[in-house]
């Protein structure tokens, strides 16, 4: 299983990547190719479920 | 402003974890000044922290009552085994100390009562770990009841599945129902405090729990402990006796004296008339450990993991599911309790800073353990307790 969220955008390329911290540890952002992520299900049945994600803690006032 | 000064009784995981939030606050809100615990080596491992951490000494004490004498300690963490709440909680009170008090407030509801009377009468502030309310996650759902983005509560369904939980319950003191007063005071207080926080006053309950996993004959072996056993289970462990680490046999508890059930289910329903189900249990499978929340609006319908902090929000009458949002509650890398651990204590130091209770005060204590008590009430006995009945005979003491 592979569970990811992050930023959906098209690269310079005009591939899919999202941009996503690699680790909890780490808060860098980085830009995942939608290949390099899914690549282990490549010719496998999968089930893709894709919803929007909004942070609410912005707005969190204690 | 000077921080407060903090004396931890009980240096277990729980208090240690405390600690160490406090320690690394980086507004400096509380000092650790005194320590206890009868274990010597935990003192000292203790000690040796916190003069690394914070850079100067600490007082060491075998001896709770004694910690409690010092006029240098102005609050204090209770974290020991649960059937000491009630007298360390009295003294710590009764000493004009203010109180941090692991859950549960006792371990009966005699002993709440006497817990929440004691804080009043002292005029000291008390909190009680009941983290959950500190969670973002749990924030985040409240304030969709609160401002009426969920719309009406109607319904609701709890989960917790702890597979840690097995090890620690089936091992140590938690293992014997005298010492925890059952397994849904011990565990779930948490959660019913959380549902008294989001739903209000509860009218009746009823509870059921048993033993399905952990007795014995599920495992092919008689032994009492691991390392008396020779065809080990997934749980097998080598003992550590200088951190209370033990190996007792999980599945049979003829052997090891364990008393506390290993499931339960809880139905609740508030005065509102929402009903809440709500079930635990410590043998599911490691990739459905959570806390698990659906609750059910006027206006839509919120599930989800504490542990994603991720809140789905479907609206009532939307079968596209294209208005179906994730609401991210925090950024990642939480911790204990989706957070609640580090907030809490933080937040109880500020109140006290400021001489104001923090969320989890009297009333949360009062009335989170009037509806476990309850719940447990009602598993002993096999009736379903209305809560009004517990009410008269312990009033909340105001």
């Amino acid at each position: 299983m592979v569970r990811f969220s992050g930023e959906l955008l098209v690269d310079d390329d005009g591939q899919l990547v999202v941009k996503m911290p690699l680790s909890a540890m780490n808060p860098e952002l980085f830009e995942i190719g939608l290949v390099e992520i899914l690549e282990e299900f490549i010719n496998r049945r999968v089930r893709v479920e894709v919803l929007p994600l909004e942070p609410r803690y912005e707005r969190r006032d204690g | 402003m000077c921080p407060v000064r903090v004396g931890v009784i009980g240096i277990g995981g729980r208090a240690n974890h405390l600690a160490s939030v406090l320690m690394h606050d980086e507004e400096r809100r509380g000092d650790i000044v005194a320590i206890c615990d009868v274990n010597e080596a935990a003192l000292e491992r203790g000690r040796k922290t916190v003069e690394r951490v914070m850079g100067h000494g600490v007082a060491t004490f075998t001896d709770y009552q004694a910690l409690l004498e010092s006029p240098d300690v102005d609050m204090v963490i209770v974290g020991t085994p649960d059937h000491l709440h009630h007298e360390m909680a009295l003294a710590a009170l009764g000493a004009g100390k203010h109180l941090f008090l692991e859950k549960p407030v006792g371990t009966n509801l005699d002993q709440m009562h006497d817990i929440v009377t004691a804080a009043k009468d002292s005029g000291k502030l008390m909190e009680i770990g009941y983290v959950l309310r500190y969670s973002p996650f749990y924030i985040e759902a409240k304030k969709m009841i609160d401002s009426g983005e969920l719309g009406r509560p109607l319904f609701a369904q709890m989960l917790e599945q702890y597979y840690g939980g097995a090890p620690v319950f089936f091992r140590g003191w938690w293992r014997f129902r005298k010492n925890v007063g059952g397994i849904m005071v011990q565990k779930i207080c948490h959660d019913m405090d959380l549902w008294y926080w989001l739903f209000g006053r509860p009218r009746q309950v009823v509870a059921f729990t048993s033993s399905m996993e952990f007795k014995p004959g599920n495992w092919d072996s008689t032994a009492a402990r691991c390392s008396e056993c020779d065809n080990h289970c997934p749980y097998y462990t080598t003992p550590n006796r200088a951190r209370n680490h033990s190996d007792e046999c999980l599945y049979n508890t003829d052997k090891t004296g364990a008393d506390i059930a290993d499931n339960a289910q809880v139905l609740v329903q508030f005065e509102s008339g929402l009903n809440l189900s709500m079930g635990m249990n410590f043998f599911n499978s490691r990739g459905q450990d959570d806390r698990f929340l659906r609750i059910v609006g006027s206006e839509g319908e919120i599930t989800g993991r504490l542990g994603e902090q991720v809140l789905r929000f479907d609206p009532r009458h939307d079968a596209t599911l294209n208005k179906t949002v994730l609401y991210e509650c925090a950024p990642g890398g939480l911790g204990g309790h989706g957070g609640g651990d580090e907030i809490q204590i933080l937040e109880f130091l500020q109140g006290i800073l400021e001489g104001r209770e923090a969320k989890a005060g009297r009333e949360s204590a009062y009335w989170s353990s009037i509806l476990v008590m309850g719940a447990q009430l009602s598993a002993d006995t096999g009736r379903v307790i209305q809560i009004k009945d517990l009410v008269e005979k312990y009033p909340f003491p105001g």
